[in-house]
């Protein structure tokens, strides 16, 4: 038994190796997490957020906080039920990979049915961590009205995303990052957020009247100043020279400015004519 | 006979050219719907929302127990997108001759958001999802529950009531919670 563990862990490792070499595949997405991709560990997000300076980033979700498995090892509880001899060998490092379709990662170890591929020399898996002095320039937040809303009717809420390339070091060679914004994630300060799958875009711009509903409008109720924070999520991948385009498993969010803006209430009244034909009759 | 309509028309016109006819009065519609919206209270929504989740969880489990046969049965309980999520999902257990044996659970389930009006809903909520009771099965029956899997993981979920059934909601987001974990 302990041998068989032992060459699956040489199986894992090989290849672990070979990631570099493989062709993932470019498909980015929103990290999403159904329960049966927890199940085998494939759930997992990686988040950063930029400062001033550069970009910070740690892992969330994947190292919770408090210990999960009182037996040590490596804390595969409910895993081996009782075999405890094979928790302590070292199957698989922490962290992604084994990247499968796009940003998951394939958790476990043994990588049953995955393709032979020829052995190259190791070289580590890219992490959005290696990727920390690559930085998306910042995306623009607006909104309609500009600086106010009116307490229950729609603001237009909408970004300037697009998709960025960035050049520089990777792994001390010359390399290029590219980003491409899939998710926006709105704090509207008014204790809701959403988190968009398109950037929205002005009324004018979508052809609607004024206060119209849209994909990124957001309706507030009561009156007073609020502070609207976005954060747009990128998926990103990384190339060496001209080659293909790999991705990166996680999601980065990075922060925009934010929009300060004052809700009240509205009231309607009957004028004569038009105000911007007599701006000085009645009511106006 | 038509001298008689002629006339009719005729009254009909001057009345209406006199103004005697009550105007329609222009009445500016408040911005509000005043139509019920599908659930009455928030706490209404969070027990719907818990047992809806409930359900789709037993169901997810049902399928992955099975090796990830027929993933469609999950159709009542997600949207499109999710659908296809989860297909690719269970298409990793069929191609890896993967099955899952026990429950998954969830609990700290709370509302972030309700967004709703007389014919739509959309529930966002956080929530605590636990597969430390799952174990993951190979196809020689050994056991290879990943030894860096964590847990228990903080969810960011929502659901959207259809269109035509307004009060049966479909989970249409699951996502990691990338904030501080509280689970």
């Amino acid at each position: 038994m302990v041998r068989r563990k032992f060459l699956l862990a040489a199986v894992a490792t090989s290849i672990f190796f070979t990631f570099t070499g493989t062709p993932a595949q470019a498909s980015p997405a929103l990290s999403s997490c159904q329960p049966s991709d927890a199940i085998i560990g494939l759930c997992g997000e990686i988040s950063a957020g930029v400062g001033d300076e550069d970009v910070t980033l740690g892992i969330d979700v994947t190292q919770p906080g408090s210990p999960r498995s009182p037996s040590g090892g490596n804390g595969g509880n409910g895993g081996n039920g009782g075999n405890e001899g094979s928790d302590s060998e070292p199957i698989v490092d922490q962290g992604c990979r084994f990247p499968v379709q796009g940003n998951r990662c394939q958790g476990f170890g043994p990588g049953k049915n995955l393709p032979a591929v020829p052995v190259v020399p190791p070289v580590q898996s890219v992490t959005l961590t290696d990727i920390a002095n690559f930085r998306p320039t910042a995306d623009v937040a607006g909104m309609e009205p500009d600086g106010w809303m009116i307490i229950g009717l729609d603001t237009n809420f909408f970004a300037d995303s697009n998709q960025q390339v960035v050049d520089g070091a990777l792994l001390g060679q010359p390399a290029s990052v590219r980003f491409t914004p899939v998710g926006w994630r709105w704090n509207y300060g008014d204790g809701t957020s959403a988190t968009l799958s398109s950037p929205g875009a002005s009324w004018a711009a979508s052809g609607v009247a004024e206060f119209s509903a849209t994909s990124g409008s957001h309706i507030y109720r009561s009156p007073g100043t609020y502070v609207i924070e976005l954060s747009v999520l990128y998926a990103s991948e990384y190339r060496f020279g001209a080659g293909g385009w790999t991705s990166i498993s996680g999601v980065l969010a990075v922060p925009t400015n934010r929009l300060t803006a004052t809700a009240g209430r509205a009231t309607t009244v009957l004028v004569e004519r038009e105000c911007t034909v007599d701006p000085r009759g009645p009511g106006c | 006979m038509r001298a008689l309509t002629t006339i009719a028309a005729a009254a009909i016109g001057a009345l209406l050219l006199s103004g005697c006819l009550p105007q329609q009065p222009i009445a500016t519609p408040p911005p509000e719907a005043t139509a019920a919206p599908i659930f009455a209270s928030d706490e209404e929504a969070l027990a719907a929302a818990t047992e809806a989740y409930a359900a789709y969880l037993a169901m997810s489990d049902l399928i992955a127990a099975d090796g990830g046969a027929n993933p469609e049965r999950l159709e009542l309980f997600v949207t499109a997108d999710q659908q296809a999520s989860a297909s690719d999902s269970f298409s990793v257990y069929q191609t890896k001759g993967l099955r899952a044996e026990g429950i998954s659970t969830f609990d700290a389930i709370s509302l972030v958001q309700v967004d709703q009006g007389p014919n739509f809903a959309n529930i966002d909520l956080y929530l605590c999802l636990d597969v430390s009771k799952v174990r993951v099965i190979d196809e020689t029956g050994s056991v290879v529950t990943p030894d860096n899997r964590p847990d228990r993981l903080p969810l960011e979920i929502g659901f959207e009531a259809d269109d035509s059934v307004p009060t049966e909601l479909k989970l249409a987001r699951s996502e990691p919670w990338s904030g501080v974990n509280f689970c």
